[in-house]
């Protein structure tokens, strides 16, 4: 089903405003796990692990999620579609793959949140290296799904191709 | 006859996922990374 322009536009705004938002997001969550590592304030230190388990649940998952459903609606609702061309392919797997890292990685995010919170923890235990990894690699693929988004490099799946010969079929 | 092959970056990409997700099975399969190891003695 194709939608209408003014719902098409509509879809394309939340599309962007909910990925786009998840890489910013990303970036803060980036300079929380820089303080983390490199600040030499025991407080802050263990006020940017404890804070990173909540960012994860009430920003990053809900936007993780935002950028699927409304890339779903974008690619399903327009010419594009989501198996046709392989752009929108692979920015579907790159959001699938970084969704489902990051909520097994919430985990991490709590067991690293319980670390800074105990006061007898030692602030070496404390830092870890590991959401800056972490953050860093994902950060790098929504970057890519967003050039790849901007650019629409062509090329269609074999899908996509047999589809469009299908309708030139029937328009003929 | 272009529009019909496979554009040369998808052959990137798709090697590039595909060691990606090879590497992160071995990793978590040998149990050298996931949630667990950053446990701190818990």
């Amino acid at each position: 089903m194709i939608l209408a322009p003014s719902l098409r536009n509509l879809a394309l705004t939340a599309h962007v405003t909910a990925s786009v938002g998840w890489l910013g997001a990303v970036a803060g969550f980036l300079a929380l796990a820089v303080v983390g590592l490199a600040s030499d304030d025991a407080q802050r230190v263990r006020a940017a692990y404890l804070v990173m388990e909540p960012i994860g649940w009430f920003v990053l998952v809900p936007l993780a999620f935002a950028s699927l459903v409304t890339g779903l609606v974008q690619s399903l609702g327009t010419k594009w579609g989501l198996f046709r061309h392989y752009w929108v392919l692979f920015k579907l797997l790159i959001n699938v793959f970084a969704t489902f890292i990051l909520l097994i990685y919430m985990e991490t995010l709590a067991s690293v949140g319980d670390v800074a919170g105990d006061p007898s923890a030692d602030l070496g235990d404390v830092r870890n290296a590991s959401p800056l990894l972490h953050a860093a690699l994902a950060l790098f693929l929504l970057a890519v799904a967003t050039v790849l988004a901007v650019y629409k490099p062509r090329g269609m799946t074999r899908y996509g191709r047999r589809r469009d010969g299908e309708r030139a079929v029937t328009m003929s | 006859v272009a529009e019909q092959s496979t554009p040369g970056w998808v052959k990137v990409f798709g090697i590039v996922a595909l060691v990606v997700v090879v590497l992160l099975v071995v990793v978590l399969v040998t149990g050298g990374h996931g949630p667990g190891r950053h446990m701190l003695g818990k």
